[in-house]
């Protein structure tokens, strides 16, 4: 049985004037997963973003949150979705507590949950203080805690991290976990951030040009990249010769050295067994493996433009 | 019906510690601090003449906050209200929650018709203060009764005519984020309704920056009154419409 999704969209295409910000899009993210949404800036992921919660109506295609049809004539749907758009929107005249309260009175929402989400975002000790005293990142976290005011089963947050330093994002990522695990949620956050998202999600789906290039868990795209082994031999011409002419991929770097993509350590002692058979001595032959950052490059085509 | 009563309720918070809501108060106190020096200044001979200086006083104010305070008033409060959303991506945080559109923004009038209705309560209390003192520092002003009708109707005539240049104001301010766009339209408009106050009545009535001023006057007022709450309630209609249907950007 398929996993239950907490997301789905069906080619869903967004245009404005002749621009198309998002073709296509067939996004699954399941229910209960921590969905990393990466992709370079102007990727089109706020844009995503903004079509799932309703504040853009695509121009082709269906949106489906917990498997209903989202749809403007029916916000009922959203009270499952909790939402940090970028920055947190908050009014700096008033303090942590009664920013929460605008939400609570439009939500029609306990007053009890007030007091909860305080002490999950640790703001309770602030809360009577004017949010313009707050810092960046208590703004970040109130900003969460108005996300999390209703309880929502499904948490879309825009570039959480912005502006928050090491130890506000490391509070962010224990947060969405606790979320996750006790309250049984879904998470979705966009990033541009690999390392970022890295660190959090178990799914991943990349972004670019509009385009979905990659969705999976984060172990499948793991799994994609190769090592990439380094050797140092005498005569590395010949050797890079006598390599491509058996298939190898090989690229010779500045310092001389010559690096080739390779799925395994087997592979390294072939080479090895290669050119000494050739009488080429290898003097330096190591195995590395790729960065998930030059992965995430390759996927999105710009590991080549930057080079 | 809810859903409009807790946005309402959601709105009249948010103007806590607001310029806003000081306003409401601070701009009718200054009409009659106003009113008040002038009178104070100008000394007790030149109001001898008149029969009942108290009324002379209280029509003043009438004149002065019917014609400009209130268009400016009513401006400055749905410039300073839709103002309050207009950063920080408040539109897609109030649209991304179960809410239908057309509540947020209808909240948005009545609490700007609130500020000025809070206002209009505001102006003949402060002005029967004045004249209060008035009569204890003025031997003219003694024995006259206090002008509460010239004050109430045209107070409440004016406020209620006042709506459609509130749904006028109040659609410009949401429309455009630009605090400025919609103050130098309405302050134009006052300088222009101040320009053609000669002009006839009838035009005067349905001109929406001065049809609170022709309301308050006791010549046909029936026509501005009509004109501006009807008229204010139909604009208010289509521009939450227009609002609601739209893609935000």
């Amino acid at each position: 049985m398929p996993p239950s999704l907490a997301i789905e969209t069906r080619d869903v295409t967004y245009r404005f004037d002749s621009l198309t910000a998002v073709e296509a899009l067939n996004l699954q993210v399941p229910t209960g997963s921590i969905c990393g949404f990466l992709g370079p800036n102007g990727a089109g992921k706020t844009t995503t973003i903004r079509l799932l919660l309703g504040l853009l109506q695509p121009s082709s295609g269906i949106i489906l949150i917990g498997g209903q049809l989202i749809s403007r004539s029916h916000p009922e749907l959203r009270s499952r979705i909790g939402a940090l758009i970028e920055s947190p929107s908050l009014y700096p005249n008033l303090t942590g507590r009664e920013n929460l309260e605008v939400v609570r009175r439009l939500l029609d929402i306990p007053p009890a949950n007030l007091s909860e989400v305080l002490e999950l975002a640790q703001l309770t000790q602030r809360s009577d203080q004017l949010v313009r005293t707050y810092s960046l990142g208590m703004r970040q976290r109130l900003g969460l805690a108005v996300a999390l005011l209703g309880n929502p089963k499904l948490l879309v947050l825009d570039e959480p991290a912005n502006g928050l330093d090491p130890a506000g994002v490391h509070d962010l990522r224990d947060l969405l976990r606790t979320l996750v695990r006790e309250r049984e949620a879904t998470v979705f956050l966009s990033s541009h951030l690999l390392s970022e998202v890295e660190q959090i999600a178990d799914h991943v789906a990349i972004l670019d040009g509009g385009h979905l290039l990659f969705q999976g868990t984060l172990s499948e795209f793991q799994a994609q990249r190769k090592g990439l082994l380094i050797l140092r031999a005498d005569q590395p011409e010949n050797a890079a010769r006598l390599l491509r002419q058996h298939g190898w991929e090989i690229d010779q770097l500045p310092d001389g050295a010559l690096s080739m993509p390779v799925a395994s350590a087997l592979d390294a002692a072939a080479v090895n067994t290669l050119l000494g058979r050739h009488g080429i001595a290898v003097h330096h032959l190591a195995q590395e493996q790729v960065s998930l950052e030059t992965l995430f490059l390759g996927v999105t085509g710009r590991m080549e433009k930057r080079d | 019906m809810t859903e409009l009563i807790r946005v309402v309720s959601a709105e009249s918070l948010k103007l806590k510690r607001t310029l806003a809501l000081r306003l409401a108060i601070i701009a009718p106190l200054f009409i009659v601090l106003l009113q008040f020096g002038v009178y104070l200044v100008r000394g007790e001979d030149a109001e001898r003449a008149a029969t009942n200086p108290a009324a002379g006083f209280a029509r003043g104010i009438v004149t002065l906050w019917t014609l400009v305070f209130l268009p400016f008033w009513a401006t400055l409060s749905a410039a300073l209200c839709a103002s309050l959303d207009h950063s920080d991506h408040h539109w897609d945080q109030l649209f991304a929650l179960p809410l239908r559109r057309w509540p947020i923004y209808a909240a948005k009038w009545i609490i700007v018709f609130g500020l000025v209705v809070l206002s209009s309560i505001c102006l003949p209390l402060f002005a029967v203060a004045a004249m209060e003192i008035l009569r204890q520092v003025r031997m003219s002003w003694r024995g006259g009764a206090l002008p509460w009708g010239v004050l109430l109707n045209g107070v409440t005539r004016s406020c209620a005519a006042c709506l459609v240049l509130i749904s006028l104001q109040c659609w410009l301010s949401l429309r455009w984020r630009s605090f400025l766009f919609a103050l130098g339209v309405g302050i134009a408009g006052i300088m222009s309704g101040i320009i053609l106050f000669s002009a006839p009545l009838k035009f005067l009535s349905l001109y929406p920056w001065t049809a609170a001023a022709a309301a308050a006057s006791p010549r046909e007022p029936l026509l501005p009154l009509i004109w501006g709450t009807g008229g204010g309630l139909a604009i208010a209609a289509f521009a939450c419409w227009r609002l609601a249907t739209r893609n935000h950007p």
